[in-house]
C-alpha cells in the first residue's frame, strides 16, 4: 500500500468511526499513521497552530472567593448525604473491570430509598429499543437480589428475556441514549405496573452485580 | 505517581483512604485541590462558567458518592476528570447540544484570510467536535495529559485516545483552511 493510499484507508477509518462504528481494533494503526503522516497534517509540526489556537481559548478562572464557596457548597452536600460513600461493588469477578473502564460514568444516585424490592434491567438488542426487563426481588437486608419471576409478565407486559451474549453490557452501562433510558422501567416486587422511567443510573450495585447474574442464569429464583 | 504531593501535603491516597474510612471532611480538601482543574476542563468543554460550576458541583458529590470504588489504580485528578466529563456530556444531552454528524460536516466557514486562527471562530469549530473528540483535544493541549490518562479518562484505550485526538486536530485544520481558490493563490 503506498503512502497516499494509506491516507485514503485511515481517511475511511476516521468517516468510519464519526459514523459510529467501533475502531478499537484499528485505533492502533490509525493513531501509528496520523502520528507520523505529514500528509495528514496532524504531525506535531502541522499541528502547532492548532495547538497554539486551542491554548489560546481558555478562559479565566473566578477569583478565589467564588472557589471558597463553591467549596463550601459541596461540603454541605456531601456533609447532608444520607449515606457514607457506597461499598464498592466487586461481588460479581469481570464487573468491577468493565465499571473501571467506564471511568467517566457519573455515580448512580444513592439516596433513594427504595424500600419496596424492585430492579428492572433492560438490554440493548441491534436495533430494537427494548429487549429486556426483569423483576427483581431484593431482600430489605441487604443481601443479593434474586430473580423474582422472568415468567411472568408484569403488568405492562414488556417483558423479553434475551440471552447475555446478545448484550454489549460495556454498552449497556455506558448508554445514556434517550432510547435506552425510556426502555427502563421499575417494577415492584409484586408485579405492579412501571411506577416510572429509570436508568441504568439509577440502578443500585447489587443490581449492577444482578445483571450479569441474570443473564447469566446464575441467580436464584424467588 | 502524580498523587504524591510536594512539601508535605497529605497524598491524595491517604486523604482518600480517610474518606473512604468516613471522614467525610477529608474531602473537602480533595475539593479544594481539585475545584480549579475540573472547573477549567468544564468550562473548556460547555463554554459557560455557569455550567462549568454547576458541573463541579455535581462532579465532586458524584465523586464522594462513588469514592468507595476508587482504588487508586489512577490518579485522584484523572478520576475526577473522568467524572466531570460526564457530567459535561449529560449536560450537553440533556440540553439538546450533542453534536449532530451532520453539523460536524458542514462546520463554520473559515476565518477570514485562513491564517490567523480566529479565536471565536476557532472555539466555535471545537464546540462543534464530538464529545470525545474534543475532550481529547482539551486534555491533551490544555491540561497537558499523556494519552494514556487521557484513555483512562475517556474510558478508552491509549491508541483510541490518540485517534480521537489526531481526529479533532485533523478537522479542525480542514475546517480552518481556506477553500482553494483558481485565482489570487495562498501565500
Amino acid at each position: 500500500m503506498s503512502a497516499h493510499e494509506r491516507c485514503g484507508h485511515v481517511a475511511r477509518l476516521l468517516e468510519r468511526m464519526d459514523a459510529g462504528e467501533a475502531l478499537e481494533c484499528d485505533a492502533e494503526l490509525v493513531a501509528a499513521h496520523l502520528e507520523s503522516c505529514t500528509a495528514c497534517g496532524v504531525s506535531s509540526e502541522a499541528a502547532r497552530p492548532i495547538v497554539e489556537g486551542v491554548r489560546g481559548l481558555e478562559a479565566g478562572l473566578p477569583d478565589d472567593a467564588f472557589f471558597v464557596a463553591s467549596a463550601e457548597q459541596v461540603m454541605s452536600a456531601v456533609r447532608a448525604e444520607p449515606h457514607g460513600p457506597r461499598a464498592p461493588a466487586g461481588a460479581v469477578p469481570g464487573l468491577a473491570e468493565r465499571r473501571g473502564r467506564a471511568t467517566g460514568r457519573a455515580a448512580r444516585p444513592t439516596g433513594r430509598r427504595r424500600t419496596r424490592a424492585a430492579g428492572a434491567i433492560a438490554a440493548l438488542a441491534a436495533a430494537v429499543a427494548l429487549v429486556a426487563s426483569v423483576a427483581m426481588l431484593r431482600d430489605r437486608g441487604g443481601s443479593p437480589p434474586e430473580v423474582a419471576s422472568v415468567d411472568t409478565p408484569p403488568a405492562s407486559g414488556r417483558v423479553e428475556v434475551v440471552s447475555v451474549d446478545d448484550i454489549d453490557v460495556d454498552e449497556l452501562l455506558e448508554s445514556e441514549d434517550a432510547w435506552i433510558i425510556a426502555s427502563y422501567d421499575i417494577f415492584d416486587a409484586d408485579g405492579a405496573a412501571p411506577s416510572r422511567g429509570w436508568t441504568v443510573e439509577d440502578l443500585s450495585d447489587d443490581e449492577l452485580d444482578a445483571l450479569e447474574g441474570v443473564f447469566g442464569g446464575a441467580p436464584s429464583r424467588g | 505517581m502524580d498523587s504524591s504531593k510536594p512539601g508535605g501535603e497529605i497524598d491524595d491516597r491517604d486523604v482518600v483512604a480517610r474518606v473512604q474510612g468516613g471522614d467525610r471532611e477529608a474531602f473537602g480538601i480533595l475539593v479544594s485541590r481539585y475545584q480549579k482543574m475540573v472547573f477549567a476542563l468544564a468550562q473548556r468543554m460547555t463554554g459557560s462558567p455557569e455550567e462549568a460550576r454547576d458541573v463541579v458541583q455535581t462532579s465532586f458529590l458524584n465523586a464522594f458518592r462513588q469514592i468507595a470504588s476508587f482504588r487508586g489504580d489512577a490518579s485522584f485528578k484523572t478520576w475526577v476528570y473522568g467524572i466531570a466529563l460526564n457530567e459535561c456530556r449529560m449536560l450537553y444531552r440533556k440540553s439538546g447540544r450533542t453534536v449532530a454528524m451532520d453539523a460536524v460536516a458542514d462546520p463554520v466557514a473559515p476565518p477570514a484570510g485562513g491564517h490567523a486562527l480566529n479565536r471565536l471562530i476557532l472555539g466555535k469549530m471545537v464546540e462543534r467536535l464530538p464529545d470525545k473528540q474534543r475532550a481529547a483535544l482539551v486534555l491533551r493541549i490544555c491540561d497537558d495529559l499523556p494519552f494514556r490518562d487521557i484513555g483512562e479518562i475517556l474510558g478508552t484505550s491509549e491508541a483510541s485516545a490518540k485517534v480521537n485526538y489526531f481526529h479533532a486536530v485533523k478537522k479542525l485544520r480542514g475546517w480552518m483552511r481556506p477553500e482553494p481558490e483558481d485565482e489570487g493563490g495562498g501565500s
